[in-house]
């Protein structure tokens, strides 16, 4: 095995280019072998500064280093490059759909707009009895599992076709995930409001279950089953 | 409302099922590749003018719906501008031409189906 890759990155900055283009790196695997996309854009970095790109906590728990690898989105910091990487060379281009700011960051406001829809709170205005909290069955509880972990990377939002067209229409499934997050839990009091809200033609139903997001999910959710548990919700109330 | 589209959406997919599945069975059950007479009394009786009326009639709307979703997908400044860059401003126009072109295959083809199959003008 060749000790070097080419990872091509997406470059654009409004300000100065017309176009995006692609820069070509050559980056040097370490000597362990292991390699995250994470530490091969450093590389890029260290090669050339005006390489532009979010990232935190590079543990794959901020949710901040969403990126399209090889034509799939997932975080850069979980990513081996040997998962991704394709005849000795890796793409990384900007999460598509949202707008770019520079390189590799994209502009998340519409990707928050929806997030902000679904008003991701408890929603209970019941005195609190026990003084200290609302008490939940184990059962409750357990139902919350898989809805809950979500960082807010945005890989499954934009890797949804019915997102790309309508993200100001279809809240995508990111958000609906966190909506079912809410209206599955027995301590919220609004879920008749809260599905009311998205019983239009493009909030939920415009979700065809082409199910990139549940693919793509660098956590392992299933925002797809919790859409279909929307709808199935929404059928029940009528 | 999206649930009233979407169940529409799903029943009427299996009125349009099962009218298909009517006519293709009876190909095979009855000897229509020999005896066209036998077509025409069963396609003239009035309980399938009334079950292709009805066929017609969810199938429009089943059509519309599916065909309004694309318009809402690809007849938009974003995807236009998106796949011919400079032409967004021609979105509004090709939408009104797609419904226009739509709307125009629904009335000839009512037109046709009404005149010369359920009126048998």
């Amino acid at each position: 095995m060749s000790n070097e890759f080419s990872l091509s990155l997406y470059r654009f900055d409004p300000e100065k280019d017309e176009r995006p283009y692609m820069s070509d790196y050559k980056i040097s695997y370490p000597e362990t072998g292991n390699m995250m996309v994470i530490d091969a854009i450093r590389q890029a970095q260290e090669k050339d500064s005006t390489v532009t790109f979010r990232r935190s906590c590079a543990q794959g728990v901020c949710g901040s280093d969403g990126v399209n690898m090889n034509g799939q989105n997932g975080l850069a910091c979980i990513t081996p490059v040997a998962d991704v990487i394709s005849r000795g060379k890796l793409e990384v281009r900007p999460l598509p759909g949202l707008p770019v700011i520079k390189d590799l960051i994209v502009d998340m406001k519409p990707f928050y707009e929806q997030y902000e829809k679904i008003k991701p709170f408890l929603d209970n205005e019941d005195e609190v009895t026990t003084g200290y909290e609302r008490l939940q069955s184990p059962e409750d509880r357990d139902r919350l599992d898989g809805l809950y972990e979500c960082v807010l990377c945005a890989c499954c939002s934009t890797s949804c076709p019915s997102f790309w067209w309508n993200p100001e229409k279809f809240v995508g499934p990111a958000a609906l995930l966190q909506a079912y997050r809410f209206i599955a839990d027995t301590r919220d009091k609004q879920k008749k409001a809260r599905l009311k809200k998205l019983n239009d033609a493009f909030s939920v139903y415009r979700c065809h279950g082409i199910m990139n997001c549940t693919s793509v999910c660098p956590k392992g959710l299933n925002p797809s089953k919790a859409i279909n548990e929307i709808k199935k919700e929404l059928r029940r109330i009528g | 409302m999206g649930t009233i589209l979407w169940l529409v959406q799903r029943f009427s997919s299996l009125i349009i099922l099962s009218y298909i599945l009517l006519i293709f069975i009876n190909y095979f059950i009855k000897p229509y590749d020999v005896d066209a007479q036998v077509w025409f009394s069963d396609i003239n009786s009035i309980q399938m003018k009334i079950f292709t009326s009805l066929f017609l009639i969810v199938m429009v709307l089943h059509a519309l719906q599916g065909l309004k979703a694309v318009e809402d997908d690809y007849f938009t400044e974003r995807t236009i501008g998106m796949f011919l860059p400079g032409t967004k401003h021609l979105a509004k126009f090709l939408r009104y031409s797609y419904r226009g072109f739509i709307g125009l295959v629904i009335i000839v083809l009512s037109y046709v189906t009404v005149l010369s199959y359920l009126m048998e003008v």
